[in-house]
């Protein structure tokens, strides 16, 4: 209920913003409809935004700090290529480990649009596929020791032995995503997509793990499947290239 | 194209699976932080083992009893590169006699995994056992078997009583 509040709030807290995209656009969506009768195809579109999760969690939580651009390019009426780029920084109390990934990722790939729009309208439920590559660090903060015994106090570990910085690691990985994009305005969605990430390949940090992946998230002992997640808003550019590929 | 939405429905359905996170343990019988391990042995005949007789091992630092075991596991203060011992033989009798000892060793620390985190390993430096008063000692003298603490299963340090 409580979470309900706040996404009503920033719904609510765009709209005027929104609005007022929406008028400057207009002239750009009569533009399109021009091009529409012309070669009766649609124009080549342009969709930016960015993520409005990662920003809205790090005002609330301490231990994180995230951006991401999105943005897509129609190729068909229905295929996308389409594309995120973004940076985190979060720290986690993993177990006996308190640690801090920090990085930036990219995902590359297509979005297939798998919903029959009525005339005028524009909403997308869709799949997709990305591969996703990281750069990143982690740093160690501290631990507690692992040990059975208990006879001495346990002490935590906060400098020097295995704690500190493991620079320079990357992971690359497979995104499978299902998403949708509901046009709000003439020009301005909003969407959200769940993905299902496969890792394929990292380089592992020096006597410790690739615990958390900026881009990727949690990475488990067990597989090597992790989940992702995207709140987004994006505004949409319609225009054509200077060429014109059809004849008269 | 018809099976579109199974895809759909199946991306979210093993999202919603992958999203309930498992509890990560520790599994039980994972070599932690090991003990250093002592035998004691016969001063005038080396290669025979000597029972302690009222054998008691207290750590200074806490003022508190080790509990015994055959072989002898002495935990070691990771906060610290030393521990210090008050070993005592005929505890609690007109003959008891006592001595006291240091540890010296240092510390390198493993990643096991995510459950567990990192474990300890311990190396016994140059002044690995040192006696506060070794001429009136019960201890006669010491030889270290092995110096890298990692795990239980040998035996890292013999005494001679």
């Amino acid at each position: 209920m409580k979470k309900l509040c706040i996404w009503l709030c920033i719904i609510s807290g765009l709209s005027p913003l929104s609005s007022s995209w929406a008028q400057e656009a207009d002239g750009i969506a009569v533009d399109r409809l021009t091009v529409e009768t012309e070669t009766g195809k649609r124009p080549i579109t342009l969709r930016a935004g960015i993520d409005l999760y990662r920003p809205m969690r790090g005002q609330v939580d301490d231990a994180f700090a995230g951006f991401e651009l999105v943005g897509d390019l129609s190729v068909t009426d229905n295929i996308y290529i389409a594309m995120e780029i973004g940076t985190e920084d979060r720290t986690i109390q993993s177990e006996q480990i308190n640690f801090t990934a920090k990085g930036s990722y990219i995902k590359l790939g297509i979005d297939y649009n798998m919903f029959e729009n009525w005339k005028g309208m524009d909403n997308l439920v869709y799949i997709g596929l990305r591969y996703a590559r990281s750069a990143h660090e982690l740093n160690v903060n501290d631990y507690l020791l692992f040990g059975t015994e208990h006879f001495f106090e346990d002490t935590l570990t906060t400098s020097g032995y295995s704690t500190g910085l493991r620079p320079d690691l990357n992971a690359q990985w497979m995104e499978f995503l299902a998403g949708i994009k509901v046009q709000l305005f003439n020009n301005l969605y909003m969407g959200f997509s769940l993905r299902l990430n496969v890792l394929a390949n990292q380089n592992t940090p020096e006597n410790f793990a690739n615990l958390y992946i900026p881009g990727f998230n949690k990475v488990t002992d067990e597989n090597r499947f992790g989940i992702g997640f995207n709140y987004t808003l994006s505004y949409a550019l319609p225009f054509r290239f200077g060429k014109k590929t059809t004849k008269p | 194209m018809k099976s579109l939405p199974t895809i759909f429905l199946t991306l979210l359905a093993s999202w919603l699976i992958f999203s309930c996170e498992k509890d990560d343990i520790c599994l039980e019988g994972t070599q932690g932080t090991p003990r250093l391990i002592i035998k004691f042995y016969d001063a005038e005949n080396p290669e025979v083992l000597k029972t302690v007789s009222g054998l008691q091992v207290r750590a200074l630092s806490i003022d508190s009893i080790i509990p015994l075991s055959d072989p002898l596991s002495i935990p070691l203060q990771i906060d610290q590169s030393f521990t210090e011992f008050e070993v005592i033989k005929n505890a609690s009798s007109e003959t008891e006699s006592q001595t006291t000892v240091q540890f010296n060793y240092d510390r390198w620390d493993e990643y096991v995994n995510r459950a567990c985190g990192f474990r300890g390993h311990f190396i016994l430096n140059e002044q690995s056992v040192a006696q506060k008063d070794p001429t009136n000692s019960w201890i006669l003298g010491f030889q270290v078997l092995k110096d890298t603490i990692s795990n239980e299963e040998t035996v890292h340090l013999a005494l001679y009583h």
